[in-house]
This record gives C-alpha cells, sequence and structure tokens, in this order.
C-alpha cells in the first residue's frame, strides 16, 4: 500500500488540499496526501492531531470511535476523524468550502478507506515529544536507523516505507519509479513492495537509487 | 551543390517501414526519447549508460551517414559534414556546428532534442549534471569519421558541455582514441529477406485512408529554424531506429552478464516507454487541430481511437500493425509481419536474449487506455498529469504471444483487463 492508493482514493476530490492517515496510538504519519502547499509539517502535524484526539476522549469521558473535531482557521478548515481505535484521519479544506460538502467528502471517503488504514497491533509506537522533533535527513551515509531483516523494532522498519513513500510522492513517472529502483540496485519488485522487509545494505542501495531518480544528494523525509 | 536526402528514402508498403540512406527511421517523441535514454543509464549507471548509448548512436548514424554519402559520389568533405547537420536539423534533433577534421574538434549544438527536450520535461522541478546529447555525441563522432572516410570507431566524442546543468549551450568534443566497432543495422534488402509475408488486419476500411492521409502529412514536416518539430504537442523526432535497437541489446548483453536479476525490470521499463509513447505521440495526435482537419476531432468511440493508433504506427514506421480482436472495454489482439524492434532482434540480437520488445507490447496497453481512460468531448489535453493518473490506475496488462524474433510468423500482443 502506498501514498499513490490514497491519492487515488481521493483525488477526484478537487478542493481537498491534504489527507492525512495517523496511527492513533503514536501520533505517527501512516500515509498522506497534499496538493500544493500545505502549511504545517505533516509528521508534526500528524502527532499534534493525535494528541488532540486523545484530549477530545478526555473531554467527552469516551474512547469511542466515530468522533469528530471541526478545526476552523482563516484560511482552512481540518476535519479530523477517528476512524477506528487505531486510526485517524485529517482532512484539509480550503476555509471556504461548505462545512457540509466538505462532511460529505469525508463520509464518502471514509467508507472507502478500510484497506488504507494501519492495521491494529502493528501500529508504529512513537513517543510523542513535547516539541515535535526536526524531521530527519537521510544521507547516502550512513543511512539513520536503516532497517534491518532481523530487527523486530516497528519504529525502523518504517524507515524503509517512509524512503519508498517518498520516491513515490516525488518522483517523476511515480508509477515507474519501483521498477526503475529494482533496475537500479538489481532488488527484486516484491521486495520493494515490502520495504520493512529491507536490510541494511538494501536499504542504502534504495536510498542512493532515490537519490539517483531525484537528482539530489539528499532526501528531507 | 544542394544535396536532397529525400532521394535516398524508401518505403516498404507492404510493412510500413521507412528507410533513410538505407538505415530504419521512425517517428518518436521526447517523452519515448528520453524515457528510453534513462532506461539504459537506469541498467547500467549513468557513465555505461551514457557510453552505451553514444556507441549506439555512433553505429547507426555512422551506418545512416555512410548511405547518404555514398548516394552522392565525390563529396567534399565540407559538404559531407553539411548533409550530415541538414539531415540531423531535418530530423528534429536540432542544430549541429561540426567544426571537425580528421582527428577530431569541437560541435557546438543548439537545441539538441535529448537536452531541449528534458529541460521542456523536467527542467523546472528536477537538476541533473549528467549530459543529455549522447544520441548528438554518437551522431557528430560518426559525421566526422564518414567525412574524412575513417574507419568507424577511429575517433570517439564526449560531450562537454549541455544545456540540462545551466550551460548555456551544448558542446561536443570528437577526439582521436575510439575503438573499433561495426556500423551494422537493419537495411531494406535484409529485411525484405527475412520478414514474413505481410497480412490485413480487422477494420482496414477505416484504417487504410488515414494512413495514406498521414504520409502525405508528415511527409512534408521536417525540423524549423532550430532543427526542432514542435508538434501534436510534443517534441518530435524522425529516429535511427537502429539507434534504440543497439542500445537496448547491448545493455540487455551487458545485464545478462553482470546483473540478470535486472533484465525482469529492465524489459518492463522499455514497455513502460512504449505506453509512454502511444500516450503522448498517438494521443497528442488524436487530440490535435491537424487530426480534426484530416479525420475528424475523436468522437470517443473507443474503435475510432484504437483504428487511428493503428494508424498513426503505420505511418510512423513502426510497422504494418494489425487488429486482429477487438472488444471495447475487454480485449485488444494486436499483430504485425514484425515491428522495427522484433526485425532487428531477428536480424542482429543474439538468440538467446532476443533483443528489445518495448514498443508494441507497451503501445498496446497505451492504446487502450486512450481507448477508454481519456474523455475526447470537449479536446482533452493530453498532458503528464493525465498520463500518471491513468497509469496509476491502469487495469490493462499485456502479453506478447508471438514475435517474429523467436522465427514466429508474426508478432502478437494481448491486452486484457486484470
Amino acid at each position: 500500500m502506498s501514498n499513490n492508493e490514497l491519492e487515488a482514493l481521493v483525488s477526484d476530490i478537487p478542493s481537498l488540499r491534504a489527507c492525512l492517515i495517523i496511527e492513533a496510538q503514536s501520533g505517527a504519519l501512516h500515509r498522506s496526501f497534499r496538493r500544493g502547499s500545505v502549511p504545517a509539517d505533516p509528521d508534526a502535524a500528524a502527532r499534534a492531531l493525535a494528541q488532540l484526539a486523545r484530549a477530545q476522549a478526555d473531554v467527552f469521558g469516551t474512547g469511542e470511535p466515530a468522533s469528530l473535531a471541526t478545526l476552523e482557521w482563516t484560511t482552512e478548515t481540518v476535519l479530523l476523524r477517528s476512524v477506528n481505535a487505531s486510526a485517524l484521519m485529517a482532512f484539509y479544506f480550503p476555509a471556504d468550502v461548505k462545512l457540509g460538502l466538505a462532511r460529505m467528502h469525508v463520509t464518502r471517503v471514509l467508507d472507502r478507506a478500510g484497506s488504507l488504514l494501519p492495521v491494529a497491533g502493528q501500529a508504529t509506537v512513537l513517543e510523542i515529544p513535547a516539541v515535535p522533533a526536526p524531521a530527519p535527513v537521510v544521507t547516502s551515509a550512513p543511512p539513520p536507523s536503516p532497517p534491518s531483516k532481523a530487527a523486530s523494532a516497528p519504529a525502523e522498519v518504517s524507515a524503509g516505507r517512509k524512503l519508498i513513500d517518498y520516491l513515490d510522492a516525488n518522483a517523476p513517472d511515480t508509477h515507474a519509479a519501483l521498477l526503475r529502483v529494482s533496475l537500479q540496485t538489481g532488488l527484486p519488485l516484491s521486495l520493494l513492495k515490502t520495504p520493512d522487509e529491507l536490510s541494511s545494505a538494501e536499504f542504502e542501495q534504495v536510498t542512493q537509487s532515490v537519490q539517483r531518480i531525484l537528482g539530489v544528494e539528499q532526501l528531507s523525509l | 551543390m544542394k544535396f536532397d536526402i529525400s532521394t535516398t528514402r524508401e518505403h516498404l508498403p507492404d510493412h510500413q517501414m521507412d528507410f533513410l540512406g538505407g538505415s530504419p527511421v521512425v517517428a518518436h517523441c521526447h517523452h519515448f526519447n528520453l524515457f528510453w535514454d534513462q532506461t539504459m543509464d537506469d541498467a547500467l549507471g549513468v557513465e555505461r549508460g551514457e557510453k552505451v548509448r553514444i556507441d549506439a548512436a555512433h553505429k547507426s548514424a555512422y551506418k545512416l551517414l555512410r548511405g547518404l554519402v555514398d548516394a552522392f559520389p565525390k563529396t567534399t568533405p565540407v559538404e559531407r559534414l553539411g548533409i550530415a547537420a541538414s539531415t540531423f536539423a531535418a530530423m528534429g534533433h536540432g542544430k549541429l556546428h561540426l567544426a571537425v577534421g580528421r582527428s577530431g574538434g569541437l560541435v557546438r549544438g543548439d537545441y539538441l532534442h535529448y537536452g531541449f527536450g528534458w529541460k521542456e520535461k523536467y527542467g523546472g522541478r528536477m537538476t541533473r549534471s549528467a549530459p543529455a546529447d549522447a544520441f548528438a555525441a554518437g551522431y557528430s563522432v560518426a559525421a566526422t569519421e564518414v567525412a574524412y572516410d575513417l574507419d568507424p570507431g577511429t575517433l570517439k566524442a564526449s560531450e562537454e558541455k549541455c544545456i540540462v546543468d545551466g550551460s548555456t549551450g551544448c558542446e561536443i568534443r570528437v577526439s582521436a582514441g575510439g575503438e573499433s566497432l561495426l556500423p551494422q543495422g537493419v537495411d531494406p534488402r535484409s529485411a525484405k529477406e527475412v520478414l514474413p509475408p505481410t497480412f490485413d488486419g480487422m477494420y482496414e476500411e477505416r484504417i487504410v485512408p488515414v494512413v495514406a492521409g498521414l504520409r502525405d502529412f508528415l511527409g512534408g514536416v521536417a525540423g524549423d529554424n532550430r532543427g526542432v518539430i514542435e508538434a501534436f504537442g510534443v517534441l518530435v523526432t524522425s529516429h535511427l531506429a537502429d539507434y534504440y535497437n543497439h542500445a537496448a541489446s547491448d545493455v540487455l548483453q551487458i545485464l545478462a552478464r553482470e546483473k540478470p536479476a535486472g533484465i525482469e525490470a529492465f524489459r518492463a521499463l522499455l514497455v513502460e516507454a512504449g505506453q509512454a509513447c502511444a500516450f503522448h505521440t498517438f494521443g497528442g495526435v488524436l487530440a490535435s487541430p491537424e487530426w480534426e482537419g484530416m479525420v475528424g476531432a475523436p468522437s470517443g468511440d473507443p474503435l475510432e481511437i484504437v483504428t487511428g493508433c493503428i494508424a498513426l504506427a503505420r505511418a510512423f514506421g513502426f510497422g504494418k500493425w494489425a487488429i486482429e480482436e477487438f472488444v471495447p472495454n475487454e480485449r485488444l489482439v494486436m499483430t504485425s509481419p514484425g515491428t522495427y524492434e522484433t526485425l532487428f532482434s531477428r536480424l542482429i540480437s543474439s538468440d538467446e536474449l532476443r533483443g528489445p520488445a518495448g514498443i508494441f507490447p507497451g503501445a498496446g496497453i497505451g492504446i487502450m487506455q486512450l481507448a477508454h481512460g481519456v474523455q475526447w468531448q470537449p479536446r482533452p489535453n493530453i498532458d503528464g498529469t493525465l498520463y500518471l493518473s491513468l497509469a496509476r490506475s491502469s487495469p490493462w496488462s499485456v502479453e506478447e504471444t508471438s514475435t517474429i524474433s523467436a522465427g514466429e510468423a508474426l508478432d502478437r500482443v494481448v491486452v486484457t483487463k486484470r
């Protein structure tokens, strides 16, 4: 599963600026779709929205899913929806989009988002810092926290996935990008489709390949 | 003295293939050309990829220019260089200023297709340091060798400046110290010998008149005063089929020796190149005012799109593509008594590797995307955004079920819904 699938799900909503799928417990960003510039860093926004959802549950004294928070800002409206115990979704619309229309779009997407949501029990476990950490930068050497085939820490697993998601979001001819990585690295496509399984050496190979495809010397994930 | 290179053209009507100076030529746009070159580099790395591409251009251009010069005996080196430069520009590859002698020299290039095309397609959002004009480099060294009657491979070339990295122009150095090479390729005589008998497909009554009109129209298209052909929303070239085929065949051989795990992805990316070609070039033509004037604006009937694309493939010199079966929204079976790729494979490539085969299967998918994924009324924008959205959600898969490169009677690809 990739950001592409999320994009396919929401691409027919022209007014949607961004959509985030967030792991409810950890606040980790699971998938994202962005159209044009979005004011907040998606990782930081995901963590903050997860905190907000928990605070909302405290206010109402219930952890029931399907709660809804609407944040109305001068330039945009953010609808935060708790989909189930494991997943939140946030939708960014311009402030001039009617709330009823935005809610209708949200309902439609939620009906079809099932396969894109994080699975209970497999959520990434991260401490939510009081102050959002700076976005990590991946360079060719040494890679930050490269996952290994034997690794069991989910936080490390997400590095490979983040790398592939980043490629998905930024590569020219995105649909062919994984094939290009496969050709450049000699790694089979099946492995690249399960980036959590990349060893440290493979992660390094893929990082270099992504840098080459994007024409950059370092990646800001 | 003026040299009319059109006198060296030869058309094989039964197989819808075109030759210039005895070398097969096809029409391709910058989307296809850039993707093809990029795939060579993806396979081998930029440095080796560039060398393979320069060598492929060198071999194919030497054969072309030798054929052209032989058609005009008793020409001087300066006249031969003039023939080379004017042919390059007429084919839509840009302007070459060949300041070269027997031992080489410096070639200045303006509007060179690959660099110019890369800037057009990616320049606003990507950076690139590796030069893009391997074809111009290989062509320049071949032009120098042919001009001075040197053996192929006497000289070598490298692109020292390219506009893709922000340079104001392109410069190619031709110098001594090349490696011997064999400028082999497809020619009309060998093509006639090995191509299977031709045949018709369905809906010929729709296709044949359009091919005739297109050939009339395309016959008058040549590079403008920059050596650029801007048409149908793309940068078009008349290109040497041997260039694509040499490059891909050489890469396949290297992959087989050094990185066999990459062959599957390599072949899949060649198919992707074919898909991009069909979408951008066929789609661009179908959506163009020129097509509307010649055939009428597409109504959106899938059959109309499929037959239009088959006519375009024939007019572009890809081969006599035909429709064996078409079920709208379900299935397309295309056949041909050879394409410019499978003909090369049959004649030149090694038996085990069977050379490249991207254009026929890739175009099969692209044609079905155009027929069923594009709203043709009102006139659509055939652009990268639409291509990406169609490619990402494509329900089509393709299988090559027969190929003349393996000694079979015809080329056949079957496109079906996944």
